[in-house]
């Protein structure tokens, strides 16, 4: 178990640096939206950080995965023969391949993007695929008969969190910059948005829900519960801080409207790495 | 819109709960008897695991270690793999398994059966 902390942490960064490179993307292309190609120097910036942030992520899964799964009480294992093993015979490892080339094909695109082409019209395919492709990482990958429809599932529900947590960060961007036109123009537009990708992450998370439960009731004595609880607080204060920006700030108040929008990140930070904590948890069921 | 800021954080209730390999049941089942030693045992498992690192040792009454050391995934039935033997069992078989799930996940657990 000593392990786990340390591997659901590096899962944690990895999942928001993708989320973040796929949120700040989709912002990009908000339609309505028109101050937000203003944005593009600043989130090749993001997207640059956000990668490389990606990439140690992945780097350290691999080692730490590795070490799971001999049973060695190092947290990780960096012997080149052992992980050369674990990427080519087990199935974590072929998807570990195709992540990281597809991490590699992003990070040039960013790098030898041609001048003028739209930075979310290169990426964003890429971005997508990275964001999707974790949901083959976890159970999703292992589910027997109605389990395996976990795999589309999981996918949506990554998509739609992504779309969430990253575009926090060119929202705080934007209100950092002070009452505008395309800051107003932004939060209407990120309504529709928001409201799509709710849509579409509640449906698939209920769904994965019920098929990871098959219906059973959760003990309460489980530490897998108490982690779930834990998370549902840590979803209640993202949902007070929602509610400020919505009810509260908007756009009439960008300095402070910039400040929660970025305690949110701070606070999606820590569900993620809830998540992370409890995909490394097998449930009472 | 005002369903929005409230309803968004809910979603991530729903991220990955994977789950763990588990044992669902073998032949020879655990704590059975049998007339005669079985030449492997089959295990199975509530996922895929990953055979080359998951193991599987049997021990006969005499303290002698029985499985030949090979785990071999069956061919139809996702999470069942097959664990032959290479000397004939004798007495009370004692089971000890270590699996680790595609998903790298690992579980652990005992079991045992009697051969006549």
């Amino acid at each position: 178990m000593n392990e786990l902390p340390v591997l659901s942490l590096v899962l944690a960064l990895h999942l928001l640096a993708v989320a973040s490179l796929w949120g700040c993307l989709l912002f990009l292309r908000l339609p309505g939206a028109d101050g937000a190609a203003e944005l593009e120097p600043w989130c090749v910036r993001i997207c640059a950080v956000a990668l490389g942030a990606a990439a140690v992520g992945q780097g350290l899964w691999l080692s730490a995965a590795a070490a799971q799964i001999i049973g060695s009480d190092a947290v990780f294992v960096t012997d080149p023969g052992l992980l050369r093993q674990v990427l080519s015979s087990t199935q974590f490892g072929q998807l570990w391949l195709v992540r990281s080339g597809l991490l590699v094909v992003t990070a040039l695109l960013l790098w030898q993007r041609p001048s003028g082409r739209p930075l979310a019209t290169e990426l964003l395919p890429w971005a997508g695929a990275l964001m999707i492709s974790l949901a083959a990482s976890g159970h999703g990958a292992a589910g027997e008969g109605l389990r395996r429809l976990l795999l589309p599932v999981l996918a949506v529900h990554l998509a739609a969190v992504g779309a969430w947590v990253g575009s926090l960060l060119p929202l705080a961007r934007l209100a950092g910059q002070g009452a505008s036109a395309a800051l107003s123009k932004a939060v209407i537009a990120y309504r529709g948005f928001g409201t799509k990708a709710v849509l579409a992450a509640a449906a698939s998370g209920l769904t994965a829900v019920a098929l990871l439960s098959d219906g059973h009731a959760l003990s309460w004595q489980s530490g897998w519960t108490q982690l779930l609880a834990v998370k549902f607080a840590l979803v209640l204060t993202m949902a007070g801080l929602g509610g400020v920006n919505r009810f509260l700030l908007a756009d009439r108040n960008p300095t402070r409207l910039r400040a929660v929008v970025w305690a949110e990140y701070g606070v999606a930070a820590l569900v993620v790495t809830a998540a992370a904590l409890l995909s490394q948890t097998s449930p009472p069921v | 819109m005002k369903k929005l800021f409230w309803v968004f954080p809910f979603m991530l209730l729903g991220l990955p709960a994977w789950a763990h390999a588990g044992l669902l049941g073998a032949e020879p089942a655990d704590e059975s008897l049998v007339e005669t030693s079985p030449a492997e045992l089959v295990m199975k498992f509530s996922e895929k695991i990953e055979p080359q690192f998951s193991q599987v040792s049997i021990t006969d009454a005499s303290g002698q270690r029985v499985d030949a050391g090979v785990i071999t995934p069956d061919a139809e039935h996702s999470g069942w793999v097959h664990v032959p033997l290479a000397h004939p069992a004798h007495g009370r078989c004692e089971v000890l398994w270590r699996a680790v799930s595609v998903d790298t996940h690992v579980t652990k657990g005992n079991m045992a059966f009697t051969v006549k």
